[in-house]
């Protein structure tokens, strides 16, 4: 695995809690707290960012998770009480529910920030089981009581509809910021793809690309509807790789999504492939010709990032989010794209070279510009910088 | 906007143009409905497996009475100190039914394309029981005509095949009009027979004789094992692609009683002038069935020693002449006329 940049020597933006000593913020320590630090996991990537950004000389950040993948630096939760007691600056991984943290929060005395990743609305997990639904319930209910809550003193949304959502659940809006994710998007462009992977995909090459776990708000069902579209109109059908994790607490999509494809008669043309490690992606990205995205509720979606970083281009159906992780450079359509404009898009940009070229140049630009990690550890100080003012 | 960026919403008016034009050229030919397939494999079968992937779920329990609290407790302290093994215990298991899951898919596809391809091939073909073995035309009239003699009165001799009435039935694949099982009837012996023309039927069921309406191999299947004294088909075979002629024959075999006979009749391919004739009058004749082909199929089911009996003779007017003299010319007349001339129709006839 690389090194981080932090510890890489590799330019970092100046951490808002270092700063000039006269604006240093009391706290020399920072506790990250967050429910499982995991790998292949947005939020865990988002962690480790905001961990390495934050941590220079003189200041000690630690992560305090329930349950941590091997080989992650993480500290049990049982050993974050007292860091909070003692006035640590607190930044809660706002994602889900969780009880625990709630509890633990109760502790801090020092400031607390808010990162929050956005909550997937409950409706999308109506055929998840109840497990997750009162999970996603929960997390519903404390991310409102969090917005509410006067101890957090800021918040960081990972989007512009984040941020909104805060403010319309009573977050104080002159305390919210955006500020984008961290990802491992450098580290995948810089990754030698796994070579078994690569033969194995070159020997059957997707056209289309999609990468994000089988779950209703994905929208993988409305791709494959899209590829059925592309056959009625082009009389032919273009290969699917699916690639995502699936989990078994979201019900029947997979069923669902296999047997639709069958309905569909699209067998043939789609393929699915599990959680993958970072070599395997990166495989995964060169053996593609378009990334389709078709998701219904995403807070950031940092696979449209890695696509357009790596030169895959993005056709993507409207969502706010989707309109503002690809900036200017994406093509995403209008709110009112029915599937048969998705599935032109889409023939588009696999049959014109010179245009697919023109698109892939407009988002990688597009999107190196504002989520590299030296941009994203700027958008951190920014956001954090009021601390250093209240200090 | 610089000068080379997309205009996106341009592009999307010209896409939602190209759009309309596709709908519309694709909704007035549209590709056939589409036939929704049950998933092969079970879908929860994975979802089971993910649901007892997490070992710390198995329930502590002691049956120490007293102590079973303090037992308890060390379990969970072990249980804790054993976090990072069961974790990676976790992971694995957790890996391995999603790597199941994909090779079951990836079976239940293979499997699903294999049934779609030879869905594909079967429905490529001609439909096999609504028109197959049905003549448009009675060729056996048009046969009649050319040759002088009506082929069905040439099969009173394979009634010496079938000297005794107590033997058991006799099975008739392809009656048409029912001619052989008239003669059937004349010799005392009981036959039925089936032929999926109605019309033919209706004409032999005018004579009187035993003849249903069904697809015949169909009908033979229905019949008890080892209940027929006899199994004869005229001509009837090389309607019947290779892969049913085979069913038949099986079915033939194993519905005879021992000792029982099967005739099977064809037309003489050996005989050139058979490809000019009684092969040309008919079009839905399908497969091609050589002596020593349909003799060898037949020894293929079971049957013994298959005998190969011609019959229908070419009459004497066609054949070349002087091949019965002893010069360089009769010989070449008499090859030629073995080659031209054999007889137009041939026999398999073998017992179980």
């Amino acid at each position: 695995m690389r090194s981080s940049p932090a510890s890489s020597g590799e330019t970092t933006a100046p951490s808002a809690i270092s700063g000039p000593p006269a604006e240093r913020p009391r706290a020399r320590s920072i506790s990250l707290l967050l429910p499982s630090f995991a790998v292949h996991d947005a939020v865990g990537h988002d962690t480790a960012g905001i961990r390495d950004a934050l941590r220079v000389p003189g200041v000690t950040v630690r992560i305090f998770a329930a349950s941590a993948a091997p080989g992650l630096e993480a500290e049990p939760l049982a050993a974050a009480q007292s860091s909070l007691e003692r006035g640590d600056l607190v930044i809660y991984q706002q994602s889900t529910g969780w009880a625990e943290g709630e509890r633990l929060l109760a502790h801090a005395s020092g400031p607390i920030v808010v990162r929050d990743h956005g909550v997937t609305p409950g409706h999308f997990f109506a055929a998840s089981d109840a497990a997750l639904q009162s999970e996603v319930a929960a997390g519903e209910r404390q991310r409102a009581a969090l917005a509410r809550d006067p101890r957090v003193t800021r918040f960081l949304a990972t989007s512009p509809l984040t941020a909104r959502e805060l403010v319309s659940l009573g977050a104080p809006p002159e305390r919210v910021a955006v500020v984008p994710p961290f990802s491992r998007v450098e580290e995948l462009a810089a990754a030698v793809p796994d070579a078994g992977a690569l033969r194995r995909l070159t020997a059957r090459p997707a056209d289309v690309l999609f990468v994000g776990r089988l779950a209703p708000n994905k929208g993988q069902h409305r791709i494959q509807r899209i590829l059925s579209r592309y056959g009625d109109l082009f009389r032919e059908v273009p290969r699917l790789r699916l690639v995502g994790k699936s989990d078994h607490r979201h019900g029947d999509y997979a069923s669902r999504l296999r047997r639709e494809r069958i309905e569909l008669r699209l067998e043939g043309a789609v393929e699915t492939v599990g959680e993958v490690t970072e070599p395997v992606l990166k495989a995964a990205y060169l053996c593609s010709r378009v990334f389709l995205c078709c998701s219904l509720h995403e807070g950031f979606c940092v696979p449209l990032v890695e696509a357009a970083w790596l030169g895959v281009p993005v056709v993507a159906a409207h969502l706010e989010t989707v309109e503002h992780t690809l900036g200017s450079g994406g093509l995403v359509l209008p709110p009112d794209a029915d599937d048969d404009l998705l599935a032109v898009s889409l023939h588009r940009v696999l049959a014109d070279a010179g245009f697919r070229e023109r698109l892939v140049e407009q988002q990688r630009e597009s999107v190196r510009a504002r989520f590299s990690r030296a941009a994203i550890a700027r958008d951190l100080a920014a956001g954090l910088a009021p601390l250093h003012e209240s200090a | 906007m610089a000068a080379d960026e997309i205009d996106i919403e341009a592009l999307v008016a010209e896409l939602r143009s190209e759009a309309t034009a596709l709908r519309a050229a694709a909704d007035s030919s549209p590709l056939p409905p589409l036939e929704p397939l049950a998933p092969v494999a079970d879908p929860e079968a994975i979802d089971r497996l993910l649901a007892l992937s997490d070992p710390r779920e198995a329930e502590l329990s002691s049956h120490r009475g007293r102590l079973a609290p303090a037992v308890l407790a060390v379990k969970r302290v072990v249980q804790r100190l054993l976090t990072p093994v069961l974790d990676r215990q976790m992971l694995f298991n957790q890996r391995l039914a999603a790597w199941l899951g994909q090779v079951e898919e990836e079976i239940d596809q293979e499997l699903i394309r294999l049934v779609r391809r030879v869905t594909a091939l079967e429905s490529s073909l001609p439909p096999l029981v609504a028109s197959e073995g049905i003549s448009p035309v009675d060729v056996e009239d048009l046969e009649a005509e050319l040759r002088g003699v009506h082929p069905a009165t040439e099969r009173r001799r394979y009634l010496a095949y079938f000297p005794d009435a107590a033997a058991g039935p006799v099975a008739e694949i392809g009656c048409g009009r029912g001619a052989f099982l008239a003669l059937l009837r004349e010799a005392g012996v009981r036959g039925f027979g089936f032929d999926p023309d109605a019309r033919l039927i209706a004409a032999a069921r005018d004579q009187g004789v035993d003849a249903r309406v069904a697809d015949p191999v169909a009908a033979l299947a229905e019949e008890e094992p080892g209940s027929l004294g006899g199994v004869v088909c005229f001509r009837y075979f090389e309607r019947l692609p290779l892969t049913k002629l085979m069913q038949a024959l099986r079915l033939a075999h194993e519905k005879l009683r021992p000792g029982g006979v099967i005739v099977a009749e064809a037309r003489n391919l050996a005989s050139l002038i058979v490809h000019t004739r009684s092969w040309a009058l008919d079009p839905t004749l399908r497969q091609p069935l050589h002596p020593l082909t349909l003799r060898f199929l037949v020894s293929e089911v079971g049957f013994a020693r298959p005998e190969i009996v011609y019959s229908g003779e070419v009459e004497p007017r066609a054949v070349l002449e002087g091949a019965g003299a002893e010069t360089e010319l009769a010989r070449n007349a008499a090859r030629l006329n073995a080659l031209l001339f054999a007889p137009e129709v041939y026999a398999i006839v073998a017992r179980k």
